[in-house]
C-alpha cells in the first residue's frame, strides 16, 4: 500500500515532465515555429 | 598556512586544467557530429552495440523533441528498476551482512537522488547491501552523469549548426569512451593506494580494549572513482569522504580532488572545439576559474582564521579540508571529507554561493549548461542596453527562446526558496533542525539547495531520515534536474532551426575579455539578487551573531 505512494509521485514528476515537451512542442508549433 | 594551501592549490589547478584540455579536446573529436566524425576501430563496436539495441546513429538524428523524450525514457527505465531492487534488497542475494528492505520514502529519495547524479542520502552506506551499492548505485553512478553530458552535448551541437545528435549513440559513447577507460585507471591506482576492493563482508574484530568491532568493507574503489569523475558524491559509507576506507591518505584526496573537476574542467574546451572557437571555449573556462579561485580563496580565509579547525579533517589538516570542501560544492560533486554544519559560517556562504551560482564549473553537462544558460542572458541584456537584436553565435535570441530562459533561470530559486519556506514552517521541517536560529536556516537551505543544483553533500545536523523530507526533496532533485535540461535542449532545437545571421563589424563579439567581465557580471549579480535576501538570514546573520 505505501508504495502507491511511489507510483503516484513517480507518474507525477515523469508525466509532469513528458506534458512539459508537448506543451513546449505544441507552443512552437503554434507559433509556426520549426522543431 | 598560506604558502602551503597556495602551493597544493596551484599544483592540484595546473595538473587538473592540463588534464581538462587535453579531455577537452578529446571529447570534441570524439563528440563531433557523425557525418564528420571519424570511424576508428572502437566506433565500429559502437555501432555493433548500437544496432542490435535497434540504434542507427547515422539515419537517425533526433529533434530537441525525441532527445528529450528518450533521455526521460532511459531514466524512467532506470528509476523503476532501481527502486524495486532497494525496496526488497532484504531478500535478494550479495547482502552478506543482512541488509533490510529500504522504506518506500527512502527508496524513491535514493533512487531519485542518485539518478539525477545527486546523491544526496538520507540513509546510512552501510544499509544497503553488496547488490545495491554495485548494481542500483554504481550502475546510476555512471548512468546520472551521462544524462546531463548528452544534453550538453546537444545543445552545443545545435548552437553550432549542426544536427542535434542521437541520445542513444551520445549515452553509450560517453560510457565507453570517457567514463569506463578514466574509471578503469583510477581503479586500478585508487586500490594500489590502500583503498579497499572486495566481496567479502564485515570483518569483527577485537579491539585494544578487548570489545568487540564491526567493519564494514566492500568494493569500495570501484565505487570511490566513478563517484568522483561523474561528479556523483554518494559514499559507500555514511561518513563518505571522512571515512578511511574511501579516502585513506592525501594521495587518494588529492587524486579525488582532480576527478571531481576533470570533466568539468574539460567541456569548455569540448565546446571551443565543436562549435569552432576554441577562444570562447578558453574565456569560458578562463571565467569559472576566476570565480573558482575567489570561492576556494575566500573560503580558506575563512577556515584559517578559524583558531578551533571545528568540523575539520584533522587527517588532511585545514588545507585538505578547505580545497576538498570547496571543490566538492563547486563541481557539484557533494562528496565531503569535513563536517559541512561545522565549520565557519562564511565557508558555509561559500559552498551555498558555488551550489547557488552552479556554473563554478558545476557538475558533469549541468554546469556548462549553466554557463550557455548565463552566456544567453548576458548577450541578452547586452542586446537590450546596445539597442540590437541579441545574437550568439551568429543566431538570434528572440521572445521564445528569452522565456524559456528566464524559465530556466527562475526553476532553481523557485524549487530552493519555496522548498525552505515551507520546511521553516510545517513541524516536520522545524522539528528537524537540530540547531534553532540562524544556523538552523542555513541548514535547511543548505538541503534544499543541494538537492535543487544536483550536489548531494550536506550540511548535516538537519533530522532528514523522514518521510517528510524524503519527499520534499525528491521535488527539488526530479524538477532541478529535468526541467533545465528539457528547457535547454529546447533553446537548442528552437536555435539550431534559425539562420544564421552574418557577422559583421558591428556584431557584439562573444569571445573577448569585454564579453567575460559582462558573463561574469550576469552570474555574480543573477546570483546575488536571487540569492541574498537568504543568505542574510541565514550564514551571514549567523556569522555577525558569533
Amino acid at each position: 500500500m505505501e508504495d502507491l505512494w511511489s507510483v503516484l509521485l513517480l507518474a507525477l514528476f515523469f508525466g509532469s515532465s513528458f506534458l512539459m515537451i508537448g506543451l513546449i512542442e505544441r507552443i512552437q508549433w503554434r507559433a509556426g515555429d520549426r522543431k | 598556512m598560506w604558502t602551503q594551501f597556495l602551493i597544493q592549490f596551484w599544483i592540484l589547478l595546473i595538473i587538473t586544467l592540463g588534464a581538462a584540455v587535453l579531455l577537452g579536446r578529446y571529447i570534441g573529436t570524439v563528440f563531433a557530429p557523425v557525418a564528420i566524425r571519424k570511424n576508428d576501430w572502437i566506433g565500429k563496436v559502437e555501432r555493433r552495440l548500437l544496432l542490435l539495441l535497434g540504434v542507427d546513429e547515422r539515419k537517425q538524428d533526433q529533434s530537441w523533441v525525441g532527445y528529450a523524450k528518450s533521455l526521460l525514457l532511459v531514466n524512467l527505465l532506470f528509476f523503476v528498476g532501481g527502486h524495486v531492487l532497494l525496496r526488497f534488497q532484504g531478500i535478494l542475494p550479495l547482502n552478506p551482512n543482512g541488509a533490510d528492505n529500504l522504506d518506500w520514502s527512502t527508496a524513491l529519495h535514493t533512487t531519485i537522488s542518485f539518478m539525477t547524479n545527486t546523491d544526496q542520502q538520507h540513509y546510512s552506506g552501510e544499509a544497503l547491501s553488496y547488490l545495491s551499492q554495485t548494481f542500483v548505485l554504481g550502475t546510476m553512478l555512471f548512468v546520472a552523469p551521462t544524462m546531463a553530458f548528452t544534453v550538453c552535448i546537444a545543445v552545443i551541437r545545435g548552437l553550432a549548426n549542426q544536427p542535434l545528435g542521437n541520445f542513444y549513440a551520445d549515452f553509450v559513447r560517453f560510457i565507453i569512451r570517457v567514463l569506463l577507460p578514466v574509471s578503469f585507471v583510477f581503479g586500478v591506482l585508487l586500490i594500489l593506494l590502500g583503498v579497499p576492493q572486495t566481496f567479502g563482508g564485515a570483518v569483527t574484530v577485537t579491539t585494544l580494549e578487548g570489545a568487540k568491532q564491526l567493519i564494514y568493507r566492500g568494493p569500495v574503489a570501484a565505487f570511490e572513482v566513478i563517484k568522483q569523475l561523474g561528479n556523483n558524491g554518494g559514499g559507500f559509507f555514511g561518513a563518505n569522504g571522512a571515512h578511511p576506507f574511501e579516502n585513506p591518505n592525501q594521495y587518494v584526496n588529492f587524486i579525488q580532488m582532480f576527478l571531481m573537476l576533470l570533466i568539468p574542467m574539460s567541456l569548455p574546451i569540448a565546446y571551443g572545439k565543436l562549435i569552432g572557437s576554441a577562444k570562447q571555449g578558453r574565456l569560458f573556462l578562463g571565467v569559472m576559474t576566476i570565480l573558482f579561485m575567489l570561492m576556494t580563496f575566500g573560503m580558506a580565509g575563512s577556515l584559517f582564521a578559524n583558531p578551533t579547525a571545528h568540523g575539520q579533517e584533522l587527517r588532511f589538516g585545514q588545507v585538505g579540508t578547505v580545497l576538498y570542501s570547496s571543490i566538492t560544492t563547486a563541481a557539484e560533486t557533494g562528496a565531503v571529507n569535513a563536517m559541512h554544519d561545522s565549520l565557519h559560517p562564511l565557508a558555509g556562504l561559500i559552498q551555498l554561493g558555488n551550489m547557488m551560482l552552479n556554473v563554478v564549473y558545476g557538475g558533469t553537462g549541468a554546469g556548462f549548461l549553466n554557463v550557455l544558460l548565463y552566456a544567453f542572458v548576458a548577450v541578452f541584456l547586452t542586446g537590450l542596453l546596445i539597442g540590437r537584436t541579441p545574437t550568439f553565435l551568429g543566431k538570434k535570441l528572440e521572445t521564445f527562446e528569452v522565456k524559456l530562459m528566464a524559465i530556466t533561470l527562475l526553476v532553481p530559486p523557485f524549487l530552493i526558496l519555496v522548498g525552505t519556506a515551507i520546511s521553516m514552517y510545517v513541524a516536520p521541517g522545524v522539528g528537524a533542525i537540530s540547531n534553532p536560529g540562524y544556523h538552523g536556516l542555513s541548514q535547511v537551505l543548505y538541503e534544499f539547495t543541494s538537492a535543487t543544483a544536483n550536489n548531494g553533500s550536506g550540511f548535516e545536523g538537519l533530522g532528514d531520515a523522514n518521510v517528510y523530507w524524503n519527499v520534499s526533496t525528491s521535488f527539488a532533485l526530479f524538477f532541478g534536474r529535468y526541467i533545465p535540461l528539457i528547457l535547454m535542449l529546447a533553446i537548442a532545437g528552437s536555435l539550431k532551426a534559425k539562420p544564421a545571421v552574418p557577422q559583421d563589424e558591428f556584431s557584439f563579439k562573444t569571445d573577448t575579455p569585454l564579453f567575460g567581465t559582462v558573463f561574469l557580471g550576469t552570474v555574480v549579480l543573477v546570483g546575488a539578487l536571487t540569492f541574498l535576501p537568504v543568505l542574510v538570514l541565514g550564514p551571514i546573520a549567523d556569522w555577525l551573531t558569533m
